[in-house]
């Protein structure tokens, strides 16, 4: 066998391996329903949910709540199905997160509450250019 | 209300795309004609392009006049200015929306252009076929002009005025209506990272055309070597500035964003880390081939690699795929079928072009001894190769998912929630790798070894 062969089928190896681990390690989009079974089925990878912030009427974001010392806080969520659910952040509220239009959360259930982890921002006309982001 | 400028920039824009249009035929004629002729076509594809970047400039020129001039009657100026930005961040509002960042991108590109065509005689006519076409192509994507009949809008004009863009009352009852005061830059943009960061990156966009043009040229005129010695020492002036703009991203994301590091492993920042990896790879193939005639063949592969991929980059993160993935892609202008376009023709024309040219270039059979330094500069190579692999699978997750919807499935791969665990578990080993192979391949190069028997 030429060294080259032993190369290309090493090269082959990693590059099936890499997909593998890639498909093993890919989070999922999914509403709040399903998240909540993963959780209860005693899974416990992280998830990504995508959904609005709740408005009244008038338009205003309405359930947004900071805790005392104003680093942490929690809001209401809206997903694709309709569903509405309070989301637990363990960080300061991001300075443009009242202005977003879309949220996506990167978390997942812990003893019946959303915790995420990671918020991604989807800001309107002035910041259409750029999504603001806040991670742990 | 200032019609001129705008109107003057538009006239400007189609210039610029009919030019470089004229330019890319009349040199791919200059190749075709004979001795004759050869020269007249050469002159004309030399006006077309001079025109061009004179067009090229008159755009920037115009558009920096209105942000210059707070004309917010002009969606640019009222969406990204303000009266009271300083003035070097009146700077960056020029590149902060996509159409003002295809314009550096078109304006390094001819300049790179005009110096090639006084530098390199022998390879002008085929190369600048290449360039005039990406020309047109990104050109293209500012035209901002609906096709009669098909009812298609081509591209997205910067010098539209607010009231074509915006749907607002108030235009309906004052058409004449100017806002006092823009929107404003981004505060997170207001810093001088983002004065000299996409400049920088652009620059590195439009130096890796340079030897992609020379590969596609070497394919095409059958000199299947000759175009290396050419295009190498643009490969690693792009793989400096490419590098270098890279990093000036990561201090940017580090200073403004909090992420607490300087690279977060975000899509946007992986579509761009990908091209380059395979860019300093295709130099050590390159460098292999000047040296010992071989990996001809993997240089061309990777030569084309590179600049599909900076075209797939490019279509990341202007599309709008990565919306619910990234945290800094712009939003979709309407621009995705024309970056669809714009990737799958390179695409698909260096690819047919290599296959119908595969079985007339050179390779040589003789195996590289394991103790020889195009061994290991080879192997090292393959690992950046799959380095760029490996980060591109979950990358493209978003695309995964728009392609099982095109075919009628339904899919909600999301990319890895941890970004930074996942990517380093992989990223970190391949480190330690290439610093063990170029430790050992730099051991060879300078002290070539026999081996004994």
């Amino acid at each position: 066998m030429k060294k080259s062969h032993i190369i290309a089928v090493v090269v082959i190896a990693a590059c099936i391996g890499l997909i593998v681990a890639t498909a093993g390690d890919a989070s999922t989009y999914v509403s709040f329903n399903q998240a909540y079974q993963m959780a209860s089925n005693g899974n416990n990878n992280q998830i990504h949910v995508v959904g609005d912030l709740k408005k009244d009427a008038a338009g205003t974001i309405v359930g947004i709540e900071k805790s005392s010392d104003n680093l942490s806080f929690s809001f209401i969520l809206i997903d694709e199905e309709q569903k509405e659910q309070k989301v637990y952040y363990n960080e300061p509220m991001p300075p443009d997160f009242a202005r977003s239009e879309k949220v996506v959360v990167i978390g997942g259930y812990q003893n019946n509450a959303f915790v995420a982890n990671k918020i991604l921002l989807k800001c309107p006309s002035k910041y259409q250019e750029e999504k603001i982001n806040a991670s742990i | 209300m200032h019609y001129f400028i705008g109107d003057l920039g538009h006239l400007f824009v189609i210039a610029s795309f009919v030019t470089s249009l004229i330019s890319a035929f009349a040199y791919w004629k200059a190749n075709s004609a004979g001795v004759e002729t050869k020269e007249q076509w050469l002159g004309n594809a030399r006006v077309a392009f001079y025109v061009h970047s004179i067009a090229v400039v008159g755009v920037i020129v115009s558009l920096f006049v209105i942000i210059y001039q707070h004309y917010f009657e002009y969606h640019y100026a009222y969406s990204h200015s303000s009266l009271h930005l300083p003035g070097e961040y009146m700077i960056s509002c020029f590149w902060e929306g996509q159409e003002g960042s295809f314009l550096l991108w078109i304006f390094w590109q001819a300049v790179i252009g005009l110096f090639l065509i006084r530098t390199q005689r022998n390879w002008e006519a085929p190369v600048m076929v290449v360039f005039g076409l990406v020309q047109a192509f990104l050109a293209s994507m500012i035209l901002g002009v609906v096709i009669p009949f098909l009812n298609i809008k081509l591209g997205s004009s910067p010098f539209i005025l607010l009231r074509d863009a915006i749907d607002d009352p108030i235009f309906s009852l004052q058409p004449d209506f100017i806002p006092k005061d823009g929107s404003g830059l981004n505060p997170l943009l207001q810093n001088y990272w983002m004065v000299i960061h996409p400049p920088t990156l652009f620059l590195g966009f439009a130096l890796t055309l340079v030897p992609f043009a020379f590969c596609m040229a070497g394919l095409w005129q059958k000199k299947y070597s000759e175009w290396i010695k050419p295009a190498l020492p643009w490969a690693l002036v792009a793989g400096a500035v490419l590098g270098l703009g890279i990093l000036m991203g990561g201090y940017w994301a580090y200073e403004t964003l909090n992420f607490g590091g300087y690279w977060n492993w975000d899509p946007v920042e992986n579509a761009v880390y990908v091209p380059w990896l395979v860019l300093i790879a295709s130099i050590h193939t390159m460098i292999i081939y000047k040296n010992s005639e071989t990996a001809l063949k993997s240089s061309i592969i990777l030569n084309i690699a590179v600049f599909v991929l900076i075209l797939y980059s490019t279509f990341l993160t202007r599309s709008g795929i990565l919306g619910d993935a990234s945290v800094h892609s712009f939003t979709d202008l309407g621009l995705s079928g024309q970056l669809l376009i714009y990737l799958l023709f390179f695409t698909v024309v260096a690819i047919i072009l290599a296959t119908i040219r595969w079985k007339e270039i050179p390779s040589s059979d003789k195996e590289a001894s394991i103790y020889s330094k195009e061994f290991w500069i080879f192997l090292g190579a393959t690992t950046l190769c799959l380095m760029g692999f490996q980060v591109l699978l979950p990358t493209s997750i978003p695309v995964y998912n728009s392609l099982i919807e095109v075919f009628g499935g339904e899919s909600n791969l999301a990319p890895p929630a941890d970004q930074i665990g996942f990517y380093s578990k992989f990223q970190l080993w391949f480190g330690v790798l290439v610093a063990l192979i170029s430790g050992t391949g730099q051991f060879f190069w300078w002290k070539r070894m026999e081996k004994k028997s």
